[in-house]
């Protein structure tokens, strides 16, 4: 009888099997929990339970152990803001973009469904609208950005969706109305669509510009594309995003694409009844527009309990709009227990989700060191990304921080580039990164 | 970003085909287990089919995903439409083969 052929055990293989187990084990599981917590009694107030709130909740709760967590935010549900303009386009569903907020806090979490009334700093405290005060011994603020329609005299949120008026920024509920009025436009075969940007900085400085491309896509797609007007207003002149490339871009394409380019100019008044929009140019002039749609954009700012208060900028172009933190450490410039991520902040970038993908491990990591009275190491860079939507099905993979400095994070990918890769990229894979960001996993 | 930041992604991302994904393994399966003990050459059938079901695969990828053929412009486009016409023609093959050749 033969003799059985046994394998050779290779002991080098089997401790390479091992190290590599090891490895993966390691790198599956979070940071946190791979390498020791840091241990803390520090009371930890989050407000906002958004992007960069739930964001932070998580990460903090995942490398901090004995820490008390609390995160006050009264919305209901999870808004993925990225598909806004996906659902106004008529692309998604509003549905796609809401989750239970509950879904995504850790469960060690104290979870308050109240938003911030009035700030104590000195005494470390913070009175929720639904009365409670909570005193603190480190703050996040995350509460993401106020929307300032009553700015524009005549406008209201409940507007968007009636006679004309659409809103990308005001929900999901208002995406859809939006997508609503736009079809309106399509179906009546014919007419004019003002397309508006305001004048102060804004969440998501492309929605306005995608809404633009989406709604000439559309009417291209009708072959009746010379039935109907287009036209872009902005208050800058001849600018219409930040960085110049993308800017030149946006403004050549438009050429092409007949919109009518209107610069300098404010929206400051809107005839719902009339259908009438009212511009005011620098030198003070208003200049009334007739409109069969109007995409409005409204002026934004951080929530007033916050810039009424101690916290905001008190000089400069952010004064009392914007809370005031040092643009790389992300702590707060006179409070050094308080820290800022998300829309809230008064930075000149950084106002997209993908900015929150990278200002929540800064804001992580400096916490940390604070906690441990290290000095803050850690910076952002002020990375911002928005896949610029140039029409149903094609898009640009914008990704810039401080300086307007271009950072692609793909080396296969051109940042100036249309391409359908960066388009199915938008619309099938930003929003699971966007649920890993939340879960405090990228 | 860590191995785990990638699985989640990968996991939320397959999440609303896990019945597609589930099916195809199936069927897969199924045309393996159906083929068992066939030992025959594989007739050019297959590789004529699994060549036209990629092709088509990639033609279509576009339309699925609410785009169009005309906009895939860029190398990286070209290559990821590729990489469809590659994975569906091979996925083909494998399922089609076992079924088409022959016993002996």
């Amino acid at each position: 009888m033969p003799p059985l052929k046994h394998r050779t055990h290779n002991p080098k293989r089997r401790q390479f099997i091992k190290w590599g187990l090891g490895t993966a084990a390691a790198s599956a599981l979070p940071f946190g929990i791979a390498f020791a917590r840091q241990k803390t009694q520090a009371r930890i107030l989050i407000l906002g339970a958004g992007a960069a709130g739930t964001a932070m909740a998580n990460r903090l709760n995942n490398t901090l152990s004995g820490a008390r967590i609390t995160i006050a935010g009264k919305r209901p549900k999870h808004h993925y803001q990225p598909g806004y303009t996906l659902v106004a386009s008529g692309l998604w569903a509003a549905e796609q973009v809401l989750t239970p907020t509950q879904d995504w806090l850790p469960s060690e979490a104290h979870w308050i469904p109240s938003d911030a009334a009035e700030f104590f700093p000195d005494k470390r405290a913070v009175r929720l609208e639904d009365g409670q005060m909570i005193e603190y011994d480190l703050l996040v603020i995350a509460t993401g950005c106020q929307l300032n329609y009553a700015d524009i005299e005549g406008m209201s949120p409940d507007l968007v969706g009636q006679k004309g008026i659409g809103s990308v920024y005001a929900g999901a509920e208002a995406a859809t109305a939006t997508n609503r009025q736009i079809e309106s436009l399509i179906d009546a075969g014919e007419g004019r669509a003002i397309f508006t940007l305001s004048n102060t900085p804004i969440k998501c400085a492309g929605a306005p510009l995608k809404m633009t491309f989406t709604t000439l896509s559309r009417l291209e797609d009708t072959d009746r594309r010379d039935n109907f007007q287009v036209d872009f207003f902005t208050p800058y002149p001849n600018k219409v995003f930040s960085v110049p490339v993308y800017n030149d871009f946006v403004l050549n394409r438009w050429q092409e694409q007949k919109v009518g380019f209107h610069d300098q100019r404010v929206l400051t008044a809107i005839d719902a009844e009339a259908k009438k929009a009212t511009f005011t140019t620098t030198d003070g002039q208003r200049q009334q527009e007739a409109y069969d749609f109007i995409h409005v954009v409204p002026p934004m700012s951080a929530p007033d309990a916050i810039r009424h208060s101690e916290l905001a900028w008190q000089e400069g172009g952010m004064a009392h709009q914007w809370l005031e933190i040092d643009q790389y450490s992300l702590q707060h410039r006179r409070y050094p227990e308080i820290f800022g991520v998300g829309d809230v902040i008064g930075t000149p970038f950084g106002k997209t989700a993908a900015s929150v993908k990278k200002q929540a491990p800064v804001a992580e990591t400096n916490i940390l060191n604070y906690l441990a009275d290290r000095p803050l190491t850690a910076a952002y860079d002020g990375y911002t990304s928005c896949p610029l939507i140039t029409s149903v099905g094609k898009a640009i993979l914008a990704e810039f921080g401080y300086g307007g400095e271009l950072m692609p994070s793909f080396s296969f990918i051109d940042p100036t580039e249309e391409s359908w890769a960066v388009w199915v990229m938008k619309e099938k894979m930003l929003q699971p990164a966007y649920y890993a960001m939340l879960n405090g996993q990228v | 970003m860590t191995f785990s930041g990638v699985l989640t992604i990968i996991i939320y991302s397959l999440q609303p085909y896990w019945p597609l994904l589930l099916l195809l393994a199936v069927l897969l399966m199924a045309a393996q287990w159906a083929g068992r003990g066939k030992k025959g050459r594989v007739p050019g059938l297959v590789y004529g089919l699994s060549l036209s079901i990629g092709i088509a695969a990639a033609l279509l990828a576009p339309t699925l995903t609410l785009s169009q053929l005309s906009y895939v412009q860029t190398t990286t486009d070209i290559l990821a439409l590729l990489a469809v016409a590659v994975g569906a023609g091979f996925y083909a093959g494998l399922v089609l083969s076992p079924l088409l050749r022959a016993r002996n």
